[in-house]
């Protein structure tokens, strides 16, 4: 079988059949942290496919020191954030949230209505509320490298997960 | 301390970010008010369910044939000196201006049409550039063809005013696919220029899928 280290290594030398393999595994992962991150699903159909060909482009630059999985997932969260901060949507308050039929026409396990609930309302969040949640809370990332990665202090990103925290539980109260 | 600093406090008790002594006071806060203690329960809560949310959701359709285009289209694009990507700016403006030049000079754009159900044509050295990104678009216009077909098969199904709004947009989405097939026979192997055409089939596409689904 065929390691994921070998499949990049192919994918380097220029095997677009091996990319594809990579892509196959990593599209889910990655079209969700697009879709949590910018609440619309066409938008997140362009920023995954962005996010691929820019890491086809950069591949030469993986050198294999973190897992792939982890530099494809900081790639694309590049390609959002440069996409929200050309939209201006990085420093406006409002944003237009538009259906994201992905959320609900997914798997429905049991309780899936309380996921759907907690997707939408993650959806309906402020840009920079909702960006920053879904980097701590839902990616795993702290607080320190979503400071580095947006170019906010470490203290606005607490403030801005504090209150996505917030009017997550207010939402989802009601 | 207060019920509302406590409250504002829960996110670093959570994180354990807390000095010993604050983290002792809330603590014991929480012990004693039932309000605040519902707060903690509710953000529990919260990072319970986010923590259960998939880490994966697979798109709607497959991306992969315009990944593929445009890394085709990436990888066959060779470095060029700065002034050749200047020369390319001026022409892109050329090639926008074009619609607004010609309605300025009260001409018709009813060579568009003819345009794009030409081939373009290549001079030698592009015609692998072309053949891939035809390859990768084929997908594309087949999807087209069968959506247009479908949405003329339901039509009487749907909102006139929504056709209108449709069939206008549809006709904008044309006259620049019309305008991209010009400039491509003037550029044949400008990558900017053939992602530009797929995303106008692609957003056809879209349009005529979200019609037909609504």
């Amino acid at each position: 079988m065929t390691t994921e280290l070998e499949l990049v290594s192919r994918a380097q030398g220029g095997d677009l059949g091996a990319f594809e393999t990579l892509y196959r595994s990593h599209q889910g992962r990655i079209y969700g942290l697009c879709l949590r991150m910018v609440a619309d699903h066409h938008r997140a159909e362009d920023l995954t496919q962005e996010a691929f060909i820019r890491a086809w482009q950069k591949l030469a630059q993986f050198r294999g020191e973190s897992a792939f999985a982890t530099w494809l997932h900081r790639l694309a969260v590049n390609v959002v954030l440069g996409d929200l901060r050309s939209r201006g949507r990085w420093s406006s308050q409002q944003v237009e949230i538009t259906d994201s039929p992905s959320l609900e026409s997914t798997a429905t396990p049991p309780g899936s209505s309380s996921r759907v609930d907690l997707e939408r309302a993650i959806a309906e969040l402020p840009p920079q509320a909702r960006t920053v949640f879904v980097l701590f809370d839902v990616e795993g990332y702290r607080h320190g490298e979503i400071a580095h990665m947006t170019g906010i202090s470490e203290g606005t990103s607490k403030a801005h997960l504090h209150r996505a925290r917030r009017l997550l539980r207010k939402a989802l109260s009601k | 301390m207060s019920c509302d600093r406590i409250r504002n406090l829960l996110d670093d008790f959570l994180a354990g970010e807390l000095p010993a002594e604050v983290g002792k006071e809330v603590h014991e806060h929480l012990g004693r008010c039932l309000g605040c203690r519902r707060e903690w329960k509710e953000l529990q809560d919260l990072l319970q369910q986010t923590a259960e949310l998939p880490a994966e959701i697979l798109p709607e359709r497959d991306l992969w044939p315009e990944i593929e285009m445009g890394i085709s289209a990436a990888r066959s694009e060779p470095s060029r000196p700065w002034w050749l990507y200047l020369a390319a700016a001026v022409l892109a403006l050329a090639v926008f201006s074009a619609p607004l030049t010609r309605w300025w000079l009260g001409q018709r754009t009813d060579d568009a049409p003819q345009a794009r159900s030409q081939p373009v044509d290549l001079v030698p050295t592009e015609t692998r550039i072309a053949a891939d990104i035809a390859r990768s678009q084929d997908g594309v216009l087949h999807a087209r063809k069968d959506l247009l077909e479908m949405l003329e098969r339901r039509r009487d199904r749907f909102d006139p005013e929504v056709l209108v709004v449709v069939e206008e947009n549809m006709r904008l989405l044309d006259e620049a696919i019309g305008q991209l097939y010009l400039a491509l026979e003037e550029d044949p192997g400008n990558r900017r220029l053939h992602l530009l055409l797929a995303s106008r089939y692609q957003q056809e596409v879209n349009l005529v899928k979200r019609v037909i689904h609504v």
